[in-house]
């Protein structure tokens, strides 16, 4: 790509393989121009700053728009300076992700790691920290993140029967107890508020409005808000003693182990609800009300799916 | 969703423009080096290569190079396999990481501190600070990890994969049954937050994965431990393992449960999609696991077929609401 001068439309739809055997195909070209639009955008979320301009003598027709890498925005910023330790570094916080899109731009930052030149492989000696939690709205919330753009979705808040559209300034993604979470600011009232992914039921719509910024120490507040919420909100869970749930429980942090039954600390009622659903018998009773509710639902749910 | 074709070639183009500098830096780089620094087949490098460097302006993605710029010395390439550039290249530098990718890095680093090997090192503290600064986010991080509870059995597994000694616990298996287990630890694994042991597991005689919250009482041995197969790749080893004894049961599910439950799903037999439903056929070891895993996701996962297994879990569900003190 010729950064100085660039190339036009024309030219690339005329001469790139695959536009050019498409247009050569009779396909229409309103059909090709389409495509060139998303492989644009494709183009610029690996990170390649793919820059339309229109020359100075241009008679104000954007027909003559071209297009161009620039080399100032296509290199790291100066400052940015990674030495082998930093690049082996990268490399194994890049292969925690394991799973979907994260997973795509994990191998896209690990092929720019290796264009450095140094061995990029840090011996782990039996350590594997890996990332496979997935939540199908997560794509869009991260792709808004990055273009600092508002979202709208429906979700559905737990004891209500029909989902809510909301609009919000997306702030930062967060996974918290093996769950994502989106700490955002709800717009346009501008009153900050958390969602969980899972229980967002629509597709995830990126708007064109710039999304508020946030403020210093935001994100890092509200993600705090995530773990008092889980210190200050208690249960006691009637177990059968010895079994799975007893076990695993007892784990959690800051649990209490009685004979037959546990202390559990929890962030949301609703999630733990579930997650205590899937011990099935051994859970005998729990003593926190939206907790106990949601786990029944969930238990009514199954029966009521597999033939009641 | 992005369609297959372009994301591929545009992956293509991120690796032919990360190659640039390496082969500048080198003067010239064969195809299997190229291959093994980038951690791709030969064929990968090759496409990667033809697609974007043929044909004049190149291939099959946005990507307009200007020819001269990217001129390799073909006689070289096809009869060597070496990659060697004829002209001064002006995108000569390693491309930056996209606001995305950054931010996946960050949380990745974060993730990695949750292990004291890594959490107490400056360097990553160092590191984590440049990210951010190039972020372009200065007032916080766009994507969080928050690392779980760490079972205070870790340290003592590591140190012991460390030494190269066998550890023994009481473990608890999904059915409920109770035993002491000795092990030859292999590695820790942190999935989602939740800790598991690899290891060659003494009364089995097999390799296992053990979850490091139904673990009590480890200690370490002082036996040596013995040779095992090479884990340190996270797909060689599922958590999962099948076996004859697997019961196959088809499950139903909406559309938007199909990423929660992508792990369970066999990559070699996608869910095939019936009117507003995604069908599949899961393995599970046992009833316990199916069980677990259908109110997991309840409202959303239902057991179609066999009639036996859809029956266990109405009745097993059945049983849990019965057994509630109220």
């Amino acid at each position: 790509m010729a950064t100085q001068t660039g190339v036009s439309k024309d030219q690339i739809l005329q001469t790139v393989r695959g536009y050019r055997e498409d247009i050569e195909a009779g396909v229409a070209r309103s059909s090709v121009e389409r495509r060139f639009e998303r492989d644009k955008d494709i183009v610029r979320e690996l990170g390649i700053p793919l820059e339309a301009y229109i020359p100075a003598d241009d008679d104000g027709n954007n027909k003559n728009t071209l297009y161009r890498i620039p080399k100032g925005q296509y290199e790291p910023p100066k400052e940015f300076v990674l030495d082998a330790q930093d690049i082996r570094l990268l490399n194994t916080a890049a292969a925690v992700w394991r799973e979907g899109s994260l997973s795509t731009d994990a191998r896209v930052s690990q092929t720019k790691l290796a264009s450095y030149g140094a061995d990029i492989n840090e011996p782990l000696l039996g350590f594997l920290p890996m990332i496979t939690a997935r939540d199908p709205a997560l794509d869009n919330i991260r792709r808004a993140l990055a273009d600092e753009l508002q979202v709208r979705f429906d979700y559905l808040t737990p004891g209500e029967d029909t989902a809510k559209t909301r609009t919000v300034s997306p702030l930062s993604v967060v996974l918290h107890e093996s769950r994502w979470h989106l700490l955002s600011i709800d717009e346009p009232v501008g009153q900050e508020r958390t969602f969980l992914l899972r229980r967002i039921v629509s597709p995830v719509q990126i708007l064109r409005t710039p999304a508020r910024p946030a403020q210093a120490g935001q994100v890092e507040r509200m993600s705090g808000e995530l773990d008092d919420m889980y210190w200050s909100n208690t249960a006691w869970i009637s177990v059968a003693p010895g079994s799975v749930a007893w076990v695993e429980l007892g784990h959690r942090a800051g649990s209490v182990t009685e004979a037959n039954r546990v202390r559990v600390q929890y962030t949301d009622a609703g999630a733990l609800g579930t997650e205590l659903a899937a011990y099935g018998p051994d859970i005998r009773g729990i003593d926190a009300h939206d907790v106990a509710k949601a786990h029944r639902d969930a238990l009514s749910r199954v029966v009521a799916d597999h033939g009641g | 969703m992005v369609a297959n074709r372009s994301g591929q070639a545009g992956e293509n183009l991120v690796l032919f423009l990360s190659l640039v500098p390496y082969v500048m830096d080198r003067g010239e780089v064969s195809l299997e080096e190229a291959a093994a620094q980038f951690g791709r087949s030969p064929d990968d490098i090759r496409k990667a290569v033809e697609l974007i460097a043929c044909a004049g302006v190149p291939g099959d993605s946005a990507a307009y190079l200007h020819a001269d710029l990217f001129d390799i010395d073909w006689s070289a390439w096809e009869s060597e396999g070496i990659i060697r550039f004829e002209n001064t290249i002006v995108l000569d530098h390693q491309p930056r990481f996209s606001p995305r990718e950054i931010a996946a890095l960050i949380a990745g680093l974060q993730y990695l501190a949750a292990h004291p090997r890594y959490g107490e090192r400056e360097d990553v503290q160092r590191l984590l600070a440049k990210l951010r600064d190039a972020s372009g986010h200065p007032n916080g991080d766009t994507m969080v990890v928050k690392s779980g509870h760490v079972e205070s059995s870790r340290g003592l597994l590591d140190g012991a994969i460390g030494s190269g000694h066998q550890v023994s616990f009481d473990y608890l298996a999904s059915r409920g049954d109770s035993e002491r287990r000795t092990v030859d630890p292999i590695a820790l694994e942190v999935r989602d937050g939740t800790w598991y042991l690899r290891g060659w597991c003494h009364s089995r005689e097999a390799l296992r994965v053990f979850r490091l919250d139904r673990m009590n009482s480890p200690e370490v041995l002082d036996a040596p431990v013995g040779q095992h197969p090479d884990v340190s790749q996270p797909e060689s080893w599922k958590i999962f393992e099948p076996s004859a004894t697997d019961v196959l049961v088809t499950i139903e599910c909406e559309e938007s449960a199909l990423a929660l439950i992508a792990e369970y799903l066999d990559r070699g037999h996608p869910p095939q999609k019936e009117g507003d439903v995604y069908v599949a056929t899961i393995a599970f070891a046992h009833t316990h696991s199916l069980a677990r895993f259908i109110a997991s996701h309840p409202g959303v996962v239902r057991v179609r077929s066999p009639e036996s297994a859809r029956l266990a879990i109405r009745d097993w569900a059945s049983a849990a609401l019965a057994g509630l003190q109220t």
